[in-house]
C-alpha cells in the first residue's frame, strides 16, 4: 500500500525527529550537491518540528509545494519498504527505477516516450534476449562474434522487433530517431556493466584474515622511488653535480599494526636477494636515526621502527611473511633464512593479485604523497602533468640523493607515531608497545640477533692443482682464484670442501672439510684485495669483462675507472655511488671488527682483514694516482 | 611410466584401476619449481612431523598441515605425496598422512568433491594399495581456522629452538601446574622479563605440543588470562 508522507509520519512517530534519520556525512557529497542537500535538510527539520509548510517555504523563498515535494520524497512510498529518509535530500538522488506506467503511444495517440524502450524490452518477447546475446558476444572475444558499434546495434534493435512482429505504428516507430539515443546508452551501459570488476566474493582461497597481534603478518615489498636523486663528484678538483638514476625502496609492514618495521634502499632499479635479506636482517637488528644534513629536516619526538624499542622487539618472532613473487622473493636463500631461520610462513600470492597486500601498497601510496612534491618527480604515470619536463632532465635535479634518503626516513618514520583511527586513536609503534608488553607475542631464542646473518652462504668446490704450472692449490670462486693457508695440506688436491663467505665482502673465504672440520681461511689475489667488495660487484664487474671484452691488471680501479668514464649515465652513476658505499660501509665494518677480541676456534674473518694493511678511503682522485 | 602392479578386487576396480599409473608409491614431496612457485598461491613451512620444507599450494592445505602437527595421533605428513596419471592427467594428491595404525592420501578441493571418473578410480587404487582415501573441503577447514592458527603459533616457536634444552622447565612447569587450580597463562608466564624466562615460554609451547598441557586452541592467539589445564 502506498503511503503519503503525512501517513508514514502518523504510523511511524519517531520520524518526526529528523535526528533519528540516519546520518550522512556532508563533507562526503560533491560540493554541487551539498548546499542543496544542507537547505533541504533545514526545510525538512522545521518542517516535522511542527512549522507551516508555508511558513518554510517562505524562509527559503520556495513555493509550499517544493516542501511537500520534499517531504513526499523523503517519507512516502511502499508501506512495507522502507523510506528514503536521508537520501532524499540529497538534490538529484535517484531514488527508484524509472518504469513506464501509462501505455506506449502511437501515432495517432503520441504519449511521450519517457522510459519508453525499458518498456519494449519487458513487453516485446525475445527482444532483451537478442539484444543481450548480441552484446555478450561482442564482448567476450568468440569466432563468431562481432564489434559492435551503435549503428549495427541500433539496426539489429530494428531487426528483433520486426521478427517480433511489433506494430508499425507503435513506439519506437512513432520517433524521428527510432529510438536510436536509448539503443546506443543501453549497450553503452551493458558493457560497462559486463568489464566492470566483479564484486569480490569472499573466496575459499583467500589468505587469512587479519590477525590481531603484532608480527603476526608482515608484508614486504620494493618500489622505485618516484624521483630521481642527484650526487656532487669532485675529479681532479672539479665539482660536478650527476643525475643518479632513481632508486628502490624495500619497506616492511606490519598488517595489525599498521606499523613500518623497517625499510632499505636499494641504489638500483631492481633490487636483489641481498637487499631483501638487508630488508629481513634490518628487522632484527637496532635502527638508529640517520644524521640529518638537509636544513629544515627533523625526526618527530619519538619516531622510529620498533626496532629501536630494545632487545625484545629485534627477536619479535614473524608469523607469515607475504611477498609478491618477484624473482628475488623467490631465491632459495630468501625463502631458506625465512622459512628456516626465522620459522616463519612464507606467502607467495598469486600473480597479478596486489590487493591481497593492501597493508604494503598503501605504505607506497602514503610515501608517494610526499615523494611527487619534489620537482625532480616522475609522478604517478607517463602523462603525470606533474612529471619533471623534458627540458630539466639535462642537467642534474637539485635534490640530492641524501637529501631523498632523509626525507624517505623522516616520512616512514612520522608515520609510525601519527595516532590512527582505526588502531583505536593510538599510534603504530605505541600499539606494538602495548601488545609487547601485555600479549605473549612470540620471540625468537635470546641469542638470536648476535648468532645469525643471512649474509653468509657456503658452496662445495673443488679444490684445484695444476701440475705445471707450479702453484699452491686454490679453489675457484666466481672467476677468481683463492688459496692460502688452508689449501697447503698435501692430500686437498681434488678433493671437495665446502667455502662459506660473506656476500657483503669476497675477498676472504673460510675452508672446511665436507665433514666439517674447519681448515682455515683463503684470500683473493692481491689484484683483488685492493678494496671490500661484495659479490654482486664481483658480479657486475664479471659481465662487464664478459660483454665488452674488458681486462685489467686491476679489476676493481678499472670498474671505477669504467663507471667515472660512463658517469654521464645515471645508472653508471647510480652504481658509482653504489661501489662507493659498499666500500665504506665495509671498511667501518672491518674497523669495527678489529676492536673486538678475536675467537680462537672459529675462523676469525673480520679479525684477519684488520691484519691486513687499512685501505685508504676510494676516492676518484685514485684513478688520477694510478694512472 | 609403468603401472604399478596390482590385485584387482572387484569389477568396478577391475575397469577403473587400469586409468591410474605412477612412478611410485613411495611418499615423497613431489619437487616445485620456480614457475610452479610463481603461478600457485603458495604457502612455505617448515614442520616438525616433516622432514623437508613443506610447500602448500593453498591456504586451507597450510591450514590441514598445521592441524596434523596438533593431531597427537599423526607421526608424519608429507604434503603432495605422489605424482599419478588419472585418465591419462596429471594429479597429485594434497597431502599423505600417517596415524598410529594407518596410512591416508587426503586431497583438499574447494567443495570437498572431485569429478567421479577421477575419485573411482583413485579409491580403487588407494585401497588396493593399503592407503586410506579421503577427499576434504577448503571450508570445513577454513572453519577450523583458528585452531589451526593456534597450532602454527606453537610450530614456528618450536622449528626455530630444536636445539634448545628445556626439561628442567618442563619438569617445573608441570609440577607448577599439579598443585594450582584454574591456572592461566599469566599464572605460569611472566611477561615482564621474558628475556629471562624464555625457556620457561619454550617449555609451556612444548607441553601443549605434546598434549602435557592444553589450551583451548580456538582461542587464538593466546592471551594471559587463557585457561591452561593438565591433559590426563
Amino acid at each position: 500500500m502506498h503511503l503519503t508522507w503525512r501517513q508514514r509520519l502518523a504510523q511511524q512517530p519517531q520520524l518526526n525527529d529528523i535526528k533519528q534519520w540516519p546520518l550522512l556525512d556532508a563533507t562526503t557529497l560533491p560540493a554541487r550537491r551539498r548546499a542543496g542537500y544542507l537547505r533541504n535538510q533545514q526545510m525538512v527539520g522545521m518542517a516535522l518540528a511542527g512549522q507551516p509548510l508555508r511558513q518554510v517555504a517562505q524562509q527559503f523563498h520556495r513555493d509550499p509545494s517544493v516542501v511537500s515535494r520534499l517531504l513526499s520524497r523523503c517519507l512516502a512510498g511502499d508501506s512495507e519498504a522502507s523510506p528514503p529518509l536521508t537520501r532524499g535530500l540529497i538534490p538529484g538522488e535517484h531514488l527508484q527505477v524509472n518504469r513506464r506506467r501509462a501505455p506506449l503511444g502511437t501515432l495517432t495517440e503520441p504519449r511521450g516516450s519517457q522510459s519508453a524502450f525499458q518498456h519494449l524490452l519487458a513487453v516485446v518477447p525475445g527482444l532483451e534476449k537478442g539484444l543481450q546475446t548480441l552484446i555478450q558476444s561482442s564482448v567476450t572475444p568468440a569466432r563468431h562474434g562481432q564489434y559492435l558499434r551503435p549503428q549495427t546495434f541500433h539496426a539489429a534493435f530494428l531487426r528483433l522487433l520486426r521478427e517480433a512482429q511489433w506494430p508499425s505504428d507503435h513506439y519506437p516507430y512513432t520517433e524521428s530517431s527510432l529510438a536510436y539515443e536509448s539503443t546506443r546508452r543501453y549497450l553503452l551501459e551493458q558493457r560497462q556493466a559486463r568489464h566492470r570488476t566483479k564484486p569480490t566474493v569472499p573466496s575459499l582461497m583467500a589468505s587469512p584474515s587479519r590477525m590481531a597481534l603484532a608480527y603476526a603478518e608482515i608484508q614486504i615489498d620494493e618500489q622505485v622511488v618516484d624521483a630521481a636523486g642527484s650526487v656532487g663528484l669532485e675529479l681532479h678538483g672539479d665539482w660536478a653535480p650527476l643525475r643518479l638514476s632513481r632508486v628502490s625502496l624495500l619497506l616492511a609492514r606490519d598488517t595489525a599494526t599498521d606499523c613500518i618495521l623497517g625499510s632499505v634502499i636499494s641504489l638500483t632499479t631492481h633490487p636483489s636477494q641481498d637487499d631483501l635479506l638487508a630488508l629481513l636482517a634490518q628487522l632484527h637488528t637496532p635502527w638508529e636515526p640517520m644524521v640529518l644534513t638537509t636544513p629544515g629536516l627533523n625526526y618527530a619526538p619519538g619516531a622510529g621502527y620498533p626496532s629501536a624499542l630494545g632487545p625484545e622487539y629485534q627477536r619479535a618472532a614473524i608469523g607469515v611473511v607475504r611477498l609478491d613473487n618477484a624473482l628475488a622473493h623467490l631465491a632459495a636463500r630468501v625463502r631458506d633464512y625465512l622459512c628456516n631461520t626465522l620459522g616463519a610462513t612464507l606467502h607467495l600470492g598469486l600473480p597479478g593479485q596486489p590487493k591481497t597486500r593492501n597493508v604494503i601498497e598503501q605504505a607506497f601510496n602514503l610515501l608517494n604523497w610526499q615523494v611527487h612534491r619534489f620537482p625532480s618527480t616522475t609522478g604517478s604515470h607517463p602523462v603525470d602533468p606533474n612529471k619533471e619536463p623534458n627540458r630539466h632532465r639535462k642537467q642534474a635535479p637539485v635534490l640530492s640523493l641524501r637529501t631523498l634518503e632523509e626525507a624517505i626516513s623522516v616520512v616512514l618514520t612520522e608515520h609510525n607515531i601519527r595516532p590512527r583511527a582505526h588502531l583505536g586513536h593510538q599510534s603504530p609503534l605505541d600499539l606494538v608497545q602495548h601488545q609487547m608488553a601485555h600479549s605473549l607475542l612470540p620471540l625468537l631464542p635470546p641469542s638470536f640477533p648476535e648468532s645469525v646473518t643471512p649474509f653468509l652462504s657456503s658452496r662445495v668446490v673443488t679444490v684445484r692443482q695444476i701440475a705445471s704450472e707450479g702453484r699452491p692449490p686454490h679453489v675457484n670462486f666466481e672467476k677468481v682464484r683463492y688459496s692460502g693457508p688452508a689449501l697447503q695440506h698435501s692430500q686437498l688436491a681434488g678433493d671437495k670442501v665446502r667455502i662459506e663467505f660473506d656476500h657483503r665482502d669476497i675477498r676472504t673465504l673460510a675452508v672446511y672439510r665436507l665433514t666439517g672440520e674447519c681448515l682455515g681461511e683463503i684470500h683473493a689475489p692481491q689484484s683483488w684485495q685492493r678494496f671490500p667488495h661484495s659479490l654482486t660487484t664481483r658480479k657486475h664487474i664479471n659481465a662487464l669483462k664478459r660483454r665488452e671484452g674488458y681486462t685489467s691488471r686491476d679489476p676493481l680501479g678499472g670498474y671505477f675507472d669504467h663507471l667515472l668514464k660512463h658517469r654521464k649515465l645515471p645508472k653508471q652513476s647510480l652504481e658509482l655511488v653504489r661501489v662507493y658505499r659498499e666500500r665504506e660501509t665495509i671498511a667501518v665494518t672491518s674497523d669495527v671488527g678489529a676492536e673486538a677480541p678475536a675467537t680462537a676456534a672459529a675462523p676469525a674473518r673480520k679479525t684477519a682483514a684488520s691484519t691486513r694493511p687499512r685501505i685508504p678511503a676510494w676516492r676518484p682522485s685514485m684513478v688520477t694516482q694510478r694512472r | 611410466m609403468a603401472h604399478v602392479p596390482h590385485t584387482l578386487v572387484d569389477p568396478v576396480s577391475l575397469a577403473s584401476l587400469g586409468a591410474v599409473s605412477t612412478n611410485s608409491l613411495v611418499p615423497a614431496q613431489q619437487p616445485t619449481s620456480l614457475p610452479q612457485l610463481r603461478a600457485k598461491d603458495a604457502y612455505q613451512q617448515r614442520c616438525l612431523k616433516c622432514s623437508e620444507l613443506c610447500t602448500f599450494y593453498s591456504y586451507p592445505a597450510l591450514l590441514r598441515a598445521a592441524l596434523f602437527e596438533g593431531d597427537a595421533a599423526v607421526t608424519t605428513f608429507i604434503p603432495r605425496p605422489f605424482n599419478l596419471r588419472v585418465n591419462g592427467c596429471s594429479y597429485t594428491p594434497s597431502i599423505y598422512v600417517v596415524r598410529a595404525d594407518q596410512r591416508q592420501v587426503i586431497d583438499l578441493t574447494l567443495d570437498g568433491t572431485l569429478p567421479d571418473e577421477q575419485r573411482r578410480p583413485l579409491a580403487a587404487f588407494f585401497t588396493q594399495h593399503g592407503l586410506g582415501f579421503e577427499v576434504q573441503s577448503h571450508k570445513a577447514l577454513l572453519a577450523r581456522e583458528a585452531e589451526a592458527q593456534h597450532w602454527l603459533m606453537i610450530l614456528r616457536a618450536l622449528v626455530v629452538t630444536q636445539h634448545l634444552s628445556t626439561e628442567t622447565q618442563e619438569f617445573q612447569l608441570w609440577q607448577q601446574c599439579q598443585t594450582l587450580t584454574d591456572i592461566t597463562v599469566g599464572d605460569i608466564l611472566d611477561v615482564g622479563n621474558r628475556t629471562q624466562h624464555y625457556l620457561k615460554e619454550l617449555a609451556f609451547y612444548r607441553l601443549l605440543y605434546r598434549h602435557r598441557l592444553r589450551v583451548d586452541p580456538s582461542q587464538t592467539p593466546l592471551t594471559l588470562d587463557t585457561p591452561v589445564t593438565l591433559c590426563t
